[in-house]
């Protein structure tokens, strides 16, 4: 159980720059996830943790131990795939046994660890059988099995659920959550989905073009999102261009003439500002007392997607989504329904340029 | 009355052409194993009186015999050659990319595609040429170079088909590249090496073009003597004998690798 750093570790692939001079620091014990999208960097990052490749420069530690340019076998890292790469011609037992065989232990400790870590996984029993005698979800509890069972200083996790269906994925993510915490172990996660990362991690970090945009708890990076790319791509996001009036620091007026109260939250808004759908309340009529922003709007789309509603509005030039919880039958809105857009000015945050 | 299954003309056109074809494939070497049975002096068809006299001619000839011993002592050192040679080879084109890759590799397979009798005279020219005598060993190479490349293509084939984050998973747990490589990548792969080799030793065992130019009267395989034989005596029955024990090995062989590795991967 180790605290890992990057140090302004870079990584290219003939000119596409993968990883630019990053530098993190993942505490020990903790969850980490590693979010962005397709090419922003983080799996050069993982596999640069994880040995398989070598960074052009900066230094990769592991418990205060450098191992940029340790090979991956000795760097005691539990490794979980995608693919969940067990091997096919071996047993599970054997699988999750290769890695205390490579390291010599004893036939009595590698049988009390299997059975152990099986156990662990939830598949006691399952030793005899061969990996593709094993549903999907099966064959990935293994694969966390496998990676466990050589008990190592950091666990890492390629997106480890993408391949399993939803309701599956969302069984795994509390699972893995649960033994990870259970056992203590450093865990680095890799994933491009929002939600796992969410549910998931202590921190976040999320990454862009092969640099750090954010790093924060998942609370953070969705209600405080510090850029554009964040807000954007970590949940619905409403962005609103425009400077704070002069003299008034809590009034904020749109590109389009539209002004709203907003929180003084420190920093000049120089990127605009950003809401969450869900800081949006939709009033059929008027409300009796006036809230602090309150505009006229109309319904432009409504989309119903189970718990909530999603609700697309026209406000004077602003086009404006709201989530709507569905209590008893739906939202009540429909099309081009004329309403009051209450607007909490906590709500609002400031981007970065 | 049973009801009778239904068949579109399409299938039964699609039947009979498969069996048509399985006729065209098979009877050949039926006729050939049914006529090494036949008592009669020159080779006939169907048998008139059954005999094995025509194995035991197959026992008693001394120089087939000696062809056969040449022919599975140079198939077999071939296969070896051509195993080590391509294997290593396939897994330099599989995994790395470096300039020329893809020169060496269409190198490497050309033997597949320059005909063969051409192959066999070039190294007969360049033997004279050289001042070098036909030996053993050269004969040998020359099988070599005509089998690795039916080796590369099978384990080249099964080496991109293998997820890397196999061997990386081994790596990940503490095997090094060494134990990396016995212990997960080469048994994944066995499958085409095992296939790779067999092709290998039936092309050599097989091959007339250049065992005929580079052979001599010491050194002469199988189907060399075959044809020598055929061209200045006729067709023996003695021939259809060997061919027969020829096709009987290649089964048990064929059914030994099927309860092995399964004949699906012999592609």
């Amino acid at each position: 159980m180790s605290a890992i750093v990057f140090d302004q570790v870079a990584k290219s692939f003939g000119p596409v720059r993968a990883v630019a001079g990053c530098s993190l620091e993942i505490a020990d014990s903790s969850f980490l996830a590693i979010l962005g999208p397709s090419g922003c960097g983080k799996t050069t990052l993982l596999r640069m943790l994880g040995g398989f490749l070598t960074p052009d420069a900066g230094r990769i530690l592991i418990g205060g131990r450098e191992v940029t340019h340790l090979p991956p076998f000795r760097r005691n890292l539990g490794f979980v795939f995608q693919s969940y790469a067990l091997f096919p011609h071996l047993t599970i037992a054997d699988n999750v046994a290769f890695g205390l065989r490579m390291r010599r232990l004893g036939a009595a400790e590698v049988a009390a660890r299997v059975r152990k870590y099986l156990e662990l996984v939830r598949l006691p029993g399952a030793e005899d059988r061969y990996p593709d005698q094993l549903s999907g979800g099966q064959q990935q509890r293994i694969a966390l099995a496998r990676a466990l069972a050589i008990e190592p200083d950091v666990l890492l996790l390629d997106e480890p659920l993408s391949a399993l269906d939803r309701k599956l994925r969302e069984e795994m993510q509390a699972e893995l959550k649960e033994i990870q915490a259970a056992l203590g172990v450093t865990t680095l996660l890799v994933t491009h989905d929002q939600e796992e990362a969410l549910t998931m991690a202590d921190r976040i970090v999320v990454m862009s073009a092969g640099r750090v945009e954010q790093v924060g708890p998942p609370e953070e990076i969705y209600e405080a999102p510090r850029t554009r790319f964040v807000a954007d791509f970590v949940g619905v996001s409403n962005f609103f261009e425009g400077a704070v009036v002069a003299g008034e620091p809590g009034l904020f007026r749109t590109s389009g003439g539209t002004t709203f109260r907003i929180a003084a939250n420190g920093h000049a808004p120089e990127g605009g500002l950003v809401l969450r759908p869900e800081r949006i309340t939709v009033h059929r009529s008027r409300p009796a007392a006036t809230p602090a922003n309150l505009h006229p709007a109309r319904i432009v789309r409504v989309l119903y997607q189970g718990q909530k509603t999603r609700v697309d509005l026209k406000l004077a030039d602003l086009s404006l989504t709201a989530m709507v919880p569905n209590a008893r039958r739906g939202a009540g809105l429909a099309l081009n329904d004329e309403v009051f857009v209450e607007i909490d000015p906590e709500g609002f945050r400031s981007l970065a340029r | 009355m049973t009801a009778l299954r239904r068949v579109s003309p399409f299938q039964a056109g699609f039947w009979l052409l498969a069996m048509a074809t399985l006729v065209f494939l098979l009877a050949p070497i039926v006729i050939v194993v049914l006529a090494s049975f036949n008592d009669n002096q020159v080779l006939s068809f169907p048998v008139d009186r059954f005999s094995l006299r025509w194995y035991r001619a197959v026992w008693e000839d001394f120089e087939l015999l000696e062809s056969v011993r040449v022919s599975l002592i140079v198939a077999a050192i071939a296969t070896v050659l051509a195993l080590a040679l391509g294997i290593p080879a396939a897994f330099s084109l599989a995994r790395y990319k470096f300039p020329g890759r893809d020169m060496i590799s269409a190198f490497l397979l050309s033997p597949l595609l320059i005909p063969l009798i051409a192959l066999g005279l070039a190294v007969l020219l360049l033997y004279a040429a050289a001042g070098l005598r036909p030996s053993l060993t050269g004969f040998i190479l020359m099988h070599v170079l005509i089998t690795v490349p039916y080796v590369i293509r099978t384990v080249l084939a099964v080496l991109t088909q293998l997820d890397p984050a196999l061997e990386e998973a081994a790596l990940s747990l503490g095997a090094d590249d060494l134990r990396t490589k016995w212990l997960v990548t080469m048994p994944l792969i066995r499958p085409g090496i095992i296939a790779g080799g067999f092709f290998a030793f039936m092309t050599s065992l097989d091959n007339v073009p250049v065992s005929i130019f580079l052979g001599s009267s010491r050194m002469t395989t199988l189907p060399v003597r075959i044809y020598g034989q055929v061209e200045s005596y006729g067709i023996d029955p003695v021939f259809a004998a060997v061919s027969t024990l020829l096709i009987a090995a290649t089964l048990a062989i064929m059914i030994a690798l099927d309860r092995i590795i399964g004949l699906d991967h012999l592609k």
